[in-house]
């Protein structure tokens, strides 16, 4: 009961021009953003993260979110319509959807999947709604070394979940660890590896950082592969609306897709392309018609669709209830929360419940509106992505470069972008995934500060980590999860 | 085996690759020891006993990266394929187009060099050219209207030196 209420002052104080306004922008931009190749959802929020911080708090956070859950609706238009996949996770939508659309059925798979994406982040919301705030009274009971436990937890999951060897994942990983531990050391006020630099006594900014690894990187990566691709002319759609019999088979993908998803979501470093395919493959083996799998099957668009977007709503979780970011995206996020001055995680229902209780109802607006944009607005967006194709690179640079200078007109940031984006194309062309990088940058300071006051508290006795149940169980966990993939590996052999 | 391995150049390109991690890692390790204490009277813990920590973790998986590149499974060493010095030609030409915009951006203002990186961009780097009027239209409307923006915002963005 108190969740209902609390979400309907959550509703009341969303319910204005202004707050209403900001979220329409965010889902149209994600929707826009989603459904560029080269741009996705991480590199949308940090170009846009600069001029979000010029506006009012809540109307900001509204409009990051929606940008970040619009992005999941924006890939589908141009993947089955164009056969260019906006995100890696919409790389299965494509290969059905195109199937489809070349057979004159593209406007069904379109419909199917907005509705897959309406229900999923629907019903992902409603369990966000009644999750994330038992999870951060949970949370509160929470020491120093349990925080720090989950933290290691959450690196595990990233480390062994996302793409390429879990060795170069640790890598990455420590690489962003070592980078936020420039700058002013927490408890002594040391000044720790600025080699004298003035600009690095602060610490290494987050921000430009992001923009250089996700932003520039991805814009510039994206050169590599810029092949022109057949295009289903808008006639050829078909009817968008589908009818009541390919609803009623959908039903059961969905709901499998939207279950994976959100599972998959809470997950850190598991993020949307994972959950893509567990829901491909799982629905391949339920599907009453696997042979059309691969052809063009709505029962694979309608799981496809639910699943991808299922995920952003279970990345909010423990971002909202335990300040842990499970992806690039949500790191970006919490980037921007902390920026704002609020603290994600157990307080942020407590302190701040108009803010955390608006956005959650945020999201269930946000969908309405994807919806409704999805079943008119596919001519407008095809229109959008082709003639913004020309100047999409310079457009995005000019906003990364402006974005990045604007934080504290120093073009020292813009530099650091500069390298970042450089360090980041390396560092994919060699296989070293960007995300752990990313999130030990924003974690590093979480977990060292949790760390040393543990072990303040344990007078120096490493004990103190595994003296709490909780403790050794977290901490179980994530060496199973690191080292499993090994150990299987070594069994089969 | 390993000679065989070390012909091909994506392995011995992510070989150096890990090497300069681990060198790294080695360097960021011998700066902590020479820089910061690891112990402290009052927080147990000293500023360096945490990255210290932190560039072993790294300085060991880069060494096993580097042992998985030489004796590790052939199936792991996953050599898709050679580096292309086409493919990567654009987009290190688009990545040298961007710090030559930076770095001009002092002396030509936002707009300015930005206007010079659209137009650059869209000649010499789009697959598909569009003609010069539009060229010429879309560098003006990306360098003035980001700008523009910006100022709107409140965000003042880099103008010439001399002016």
């Amino acid at each position: 009961m108190e969740v209902i209420l609390n979400l309907w002052q959550g509703f009341q104080g969303l319910l204005t021009i202004e707050i209403l306004l900001y979220c329409f922008i965010g889902v149209l931009l994600g929707q826009l953003i989603g459904a560029l190749p080269g741009v996705g959802s991480a590199a949308g929020i940090s170009i846009l993260l600069p001029i979000a911080f010029s506006l009012d708090p809540k109307g900001a956070l509204v409009m990051l979110c929606g940008i970040y859950y619009g992005t999941m609706y924006g890939g589908t238009v141009t993947a089955i319509l164009l056969n260019i996949p906006g995100e890696s996770d919409s790389v299965l939508v494509a290969v059905e959807g195109y199937q489809l659309a070349k057979k004159g059925r593209g406007g069904v798979a379109l419909g199917i999947a907005a509705i897959g994406s309406f229900f999923a982040g629907t019903t992902g919301v409603v369990a966000l709604t009644f999750f994330a705030p038992q999870l951060a009274k949970k949370a509160l009971l929470f020491g120093p070394a349990e925080k720090f436990a989950l933290v290691v937890l959450a690196f595990a999951f990233v480390a062994s979940l996302t793409s390429g060897a879990v060795s170069k994942s640790i890598v990455s990983l420590c690489i962003g660890l070592i980078a936020a531990t420039v700058g002013q050391d927490i408890l002594v006020g040391r000044s720790r590896l600025t080699f004298g630099l003035a600009y690095l006594i602060d610490g290494i900014k987050f921000v430009p950082m992001a923009m250089g690894f996700f932003a520039l990187t991805e814009i510039i990566g994206s050169m590599e592969n810029n092949e022109p691709v057949e295009e289903i002319s808008i006639s050829r759609l078909g009817r968008i609306i589908p009818n009541a019999r390919e609803i009623k088979q959908s039903m059961a993908p969905m709901l499998r897709g939207t279950v994976i998803g959100f599972i998959t979501g809470v997950m850190p470093g598991a993020g949307a392309t994972i959950a893509a395919f567990i829901a491909y493959g799982v629905e391949k083996k339920f599907s009453k018609r696997p042979e059309e799998f691969g052809n063009g099957s709505l029962d694979a668009i309608a799981s496809l669709e639910s699943s991808n977007n299922a995920t952003s709503a279970g990345a909010m979780v423990p971002l909202m209830a335990l300040a842990i970011p499970g992806s690039a995206t949500t790191a970006i996020l919490l980037s921007g929360f902390l920026v704002f001055g609020l603290q994600p995680g157990p307080q942020l229902f407590a302190q701040h419940p108009d803010i955390a209780w608006g956005l959650v109802a945020s999201m269930y607006v946000g969908n309405v509106m994807l919806l409704v944009m999805n079943v008119i607005g596919i001519p407008f967006f095809v229109w959008a992505v082709k003639k913004s194709t020309p100047f999409m690179i310079p457009l995005v640079v000019a906003l990364c470069i402006a974005g990045v200078y604007g934080l504290d007109q120093n073009m020292g940031d813009v530099w650091l972008m500069v390298i970042c984006g450089f360090l980041g194309l390396i560092l994919i062309k060699m296989e070293y995934p960007l995300v752990p990088i990313l999130l030990g940058l924003v974690l590093g300071g979480l977990a060292e500060n949790n760390f040393r006051t543990a072990l303040l508290i344990g007078y120096g006795n490493f004990t103190v980590f595994f003296e709490k149940p909780i403790c050794v169980v977290l901490f179980a966990i994530a060496a199973l999860v690191t080292g499993l993939p090994s150990v299987l590996k070594a069994i089969r052999k | 085996m390993q000679q065989e391995r070390l012909k091909n150049p994506r392995v011995r390109i992510s070989l150096i690759c890990a090497v300069i991690l681990a060198a790294l890692a080695a360097a960021i390790a011998v700066i902590i020891l020479l820089t910061l204490k690891l112990t402290h009277p009052t927080t147990v813990l000293g500023p360096g006993f945490y990255p210290l920590l932190l560039s072993i973790l790294m300085f060991v998986s880069s060494l096993y990266i580097i042992y998985s590149l030489l004796y590790g499974d052939s199936d792991r060493v996953a050599i898709k394929t050679v580096l292309d010095f086409i493919a990567v030609r654009k987009p290190l030409g688009l990545y040298l187009g961007v710090i030559l915009c930076v770095a001009a951006m002092p002396v030509l203002g936002f707009v300015g060099s930005l206007f010079l990186f659209s137009f650059a961009e869209m000649t010499f780097l789009e697959k598909i050219k569009q003609p010069l009027f539009w060229r010429l239209i879309y560098s003006t409307a990306i360098a003035g209207g980001v700008f523009l923006l910006f100022n709107a915002l409140q965000v003042y963005l880099p103008v010439p030196f001399w002016l």
